[in-house]
């Protein structure tokens, strides 16, 4: 008789035969979760009937806790104590968010939606729930990846994986089953707009490339229907107050929800009423879909395709319901975009679908890329990139690096995040220090750095003296981190500054070299220093003297000219130390004869 | 283990490219971390190992200049890296100084255009004389063809970096 059962540890048995496995898509403004089983998958909804949760948390001085409409409704009154839009704040782990007198963390916000979502769950279930797969954008760096796994485990869920949402919009279209070819995912939200592009084939699902814009959304149409309605009612904005300005603005949103369905829609406000027909509204949002347009020919690019490759196109997000951003859609790929799923929805469903195959067995098989590349900082602040960004994951990469002076025995690794030439352009992700290289000369000393993405997108180092075998592997926990504005912005520079980077990079690598140079030149002559004449020498320190104020100046053909300069100066002092050393290795040999 | 061995393919520069993307797809159904969640760490940590390979093996073999450096790397020739064994013969240094020339004296876009359609064509001869080459176990014109490669990939870069400017 089976009394216990022993496993190994660390072996998750499928525990708890009766609970169920959900998916949660962990949005910004708003939270869903679904389950799915053999046949079907659908959205729970919560006591009082809404399926969206919003992404809002109130913390009250007596020490409980509100999520969802009554949070949201205290942060339309302007409560203190609320907090909103966790979600662009969780790549900063360590972060404080005031809410009252009480001071709490990303990912204590995030766990108390969870938490939320988990008792609706249960609730409507009937069973207890403790496995999920949560979705977070395809753009997510480290840390936040990181941070939403560390808040689900607050709130007592295990991540059976963290997929993107892209990917789970996908597969709430059953696209695994039947579709094969390239589906690209256009996500327009309140405030963000994301595209994706995914290649399907026989149940894989391959993230080709990621693209977006964090600050593109539904909020920018009823911005503009707002500025509109001002002007065509005879209103200045500087005399309106903040409320009254919340009040138009959710006049507009109105409008544009009426929009959808009607060809006009009648505004009224303060007594004065103004009529908005859809043309008028599509030329005053016309701007944005342009936008989120130029942003799709990106994803294209970076992949390398054309629209023609493109088999379908699937609509995510709320704003996607609006007339013109389908009709430009259509246009723009040349076919009619899938929107029949509920697009507020339909991240949460896919998210479902997944947690169910891997709980009860799927052939589906989700690969990504990830979303920036990874580097480490070498002489000079230059980035040495390790990982491209778009690689497909799990990857693992590594790099060699040397001594930069004889008898160094420690290294500092700096392990930054983004695309920009300079270290200081690029978000910095960890810095290490490897100790116990054995004391050699300058350039022999191998350090090979790996790093290695997991499945989840979540990052490890790990570095190794080659001479010694010394190797320490490291967890990256960032302290601090980029926001996904801070990461689009640092990917347009990208873009805008390649040339001045390269300039820039020239500039360094003439000014490292010329410090190399010097420091070898400088241990060579106190190592052999009789075999220099006092003239040479110092002739020698004067050009030193020289290179060094040029390495102080930006024009890095003047660097390499005094560098060029030093060497021909040195020249004659460095073939007759390579003649005494090979003279001392070929005793009785001239150098002549030991030369092929 | 070998780029191939991890694709279950056989080794060729020839490859039919959808049928390399099956075999990768394969080896990822089998090995990627999501097919062993619920096992032991030491194994989940292995088939992340296993999956990353086979990820770094299908990038190396899926476009033809990384494919042709991988064959001859099998064969104790590097070509394309610091270490290059191979040296460029004068005709193929003179062939990319042309080049070169071509693309910074180009006056407008079209020219620029023309440049990179006949660069393309010579890319297709030069895939074919890599091809060539490795059916018949000629390293030392397969390395030389491969470096000739790599400088046609590189003069089409110049050409896109020189198009951003105009």
């Amino acid at each position: 008789m089976n009394l216990l059962q022993i496993h190994e540890p660390g072996q998750t048995p499928l525990p708890h035969e009766n609970a169920a496995a959900v998916g949660i898509d962990l949005g910004t403004t708003y939270s869903v979760v679904a389950v799915a089983s053999d046949t079907t998958a659908e959205v729970i909804h919560n006591i009082h009937g809404h399926a969206l949760v919003p992404s809002v948390v109130y913390y009250a001085p007596d020490g409980g806790i509100e999520v969802g409409y009554p949070a949201k409704a205290r942060w339309e009154r302007g409560e203190e104590c609320v907090i909103s839009s966790v979600k662009r704040r969780m790549h900063e782990a360590n972060v404080r968010l005031k809410a009252g007198n009480r001071e709490v963390t990303p990912v204590e916000v995030s766990a108390e939606i969870l938490k939320e979502l988990k008792r609706n769950a249960e609730r409507a279930l009937g069973r207890e729930v403790t496995q999920a797969v949560i979705t977070v954008p395809a753009y997510f760096d480290d840390a936040a990846r990181a941070a939403t796994k560390d808040a689900a485990r607050l709130a007592g869920l295990e991540v059976l994986r963290l997929i993107n949402e892209p990917t789970a919009a996908a597969l709430a279209y059953g696209l695994d089953k039947s579709a094969q070819g390239i589906y690209a995912i256009y996500d327009l939200g309140g405030g963000t707009f994301d595209m994706s592009l995914l290649k399907l084939e026989k149940g894989i699902f391959q993230v080709l490339s990621t693209a977006g814009d964090t600050a593109l959304g539904g909020d920018d149409f009823d911005q503009a229907i707002a500025a509109w309605l001002l002007t065509e009612l005879g209103f200045a904005e500087d005399t309106l107050k903040s409320q009254q300005v919340g009040a138009l603005v959710a006049l507009a949103r109105a409008a544009k929800h009426e929009l959808t369905q009607n060809t006009s829609a009648v505004i009224t406000y303060n007594g004065k009423s103004a009529s908005l027909s859809r043309n008028a509204f599509d030329e005053l949002i016309y701007p944005y879909v342009e936008k989120s347009l130029s942003v799709c020919q990106q994803a294209l690019l970076d992949a390398k395709l054309s629209i023609v490759d493109v088999k379908g196109v699937v609509m995510v997000g709320g704003s996607t319901r609006v007339k013109l951003v389908y009709e430009q859609v259509k246009e723009f790929f040349g076919k009619p975009p899938l929107i029949d799923v509920n697009p507020d929805e339909v991240v949460a469903i896919g998210a479902a679908l997944q947690a169910h195959g891997l709980t009860q067995g799927s052939d589906n098989l989700l690969l990504d890329v990830n979303p920036l590349s990874l580097g480490l900082e070498t002489m000079g602040g230059l980035t040495e990139k390790i990982i491209q960004r778009n690689t497909p994951i799990p990857v693992s990469a590594s790099q060699e690096f040397t001594t930069y002076q004889d008898g160094q025995d420690g290294m500092q690794i700096h392990v930054v995040q983004g695309e920009r030439e300079m270290v200081r352009d690029n978000r910095s992700l960890a810095r290490f220090e490897l100790t116990g290289i054995p004391p050699l000369p300058a350039g022999i000393a191998r350090v090979r750095v790996t790093f290695t993405i997991d499945a989840d997108g979540l990052l490890t180092v790990s570095a190794q003296e080659k001479t010694t075998d010394a190797q320490q592997a490291i967890h990256v926990k960032p302290s601090y981190g980029l926001a996904p504005e801070e990461m689009e912005k640092m990917l347009i520079a990208s873009m805008e500054n390649a040339r001045g980077d390269i300039t820039e990079r020239l500039l360094v690598e003439a000014r490292t070299e010329a410090e190399r140079a010097i420091v070898e030149l400088q241990s060579a002559m106190k190592q052999d220093a009789n075999l220099l004449e006092t003239a040479e020498k110092s002739r020698i320190d004067r050009q030193i003297m020289v290179l060094r104020n040029a390495a102080q100046g930006t024009d890095r053909d003047y660097i390499d000219a005094e560098l060029h300069e030093l060497g021909r100066l040195a020249q004659p002092f460095a073939e007759r130390r390579m003649d005494r050393a090979i003279g001392t290795a070929l005793v009785g040999q001239t150098v002549d004869k030991v030369r092929p | 283990m070998n780029h191939f061995a991890l694709l279950n393919f056989p080794p060729a520069f020839d490859l039919n490219m959808q049928a390399l993307e099956s075999a990768y797809f394969a080896a990822q159904r089998q090995y990627h971390p999501d097919r062993f969640a619920g096992k032991p760490p030491a194994e989940r940590a292995a088939a992340l190992e296993r999956s990353a390979d086979i990820n770094r093996a299908y990038e190396a073999l899926k476009n033809p200049l990384p494919r042709a450096q991988y064959l001859l790397q099998l064969q104790g020739i590097a070509v394309g890296t610091e270490a290059d064994s191979v040296k460029p013969s004068p005709g193929l240094l003179t062939e990319t100084m042309k080049w070169r020339e071509q693309i910074a004296e180009a006056k407008n876009a079209e020219e620029l255009d023309k440049l990179d359609e006949a660069l393309n064509k010579i890319l297709i001869r030069s895939i074919k004389i890599i091809s060539n080459a490795h059916l018949y176990t000629q390293w030392d014109a397969m390395a030389q063809e491969t470096l000739r490669l790599g400088y046609i990939l590189k003069a089409q870069d110049a050409i896109k970096q020189r198009q951003k400017t105009l």
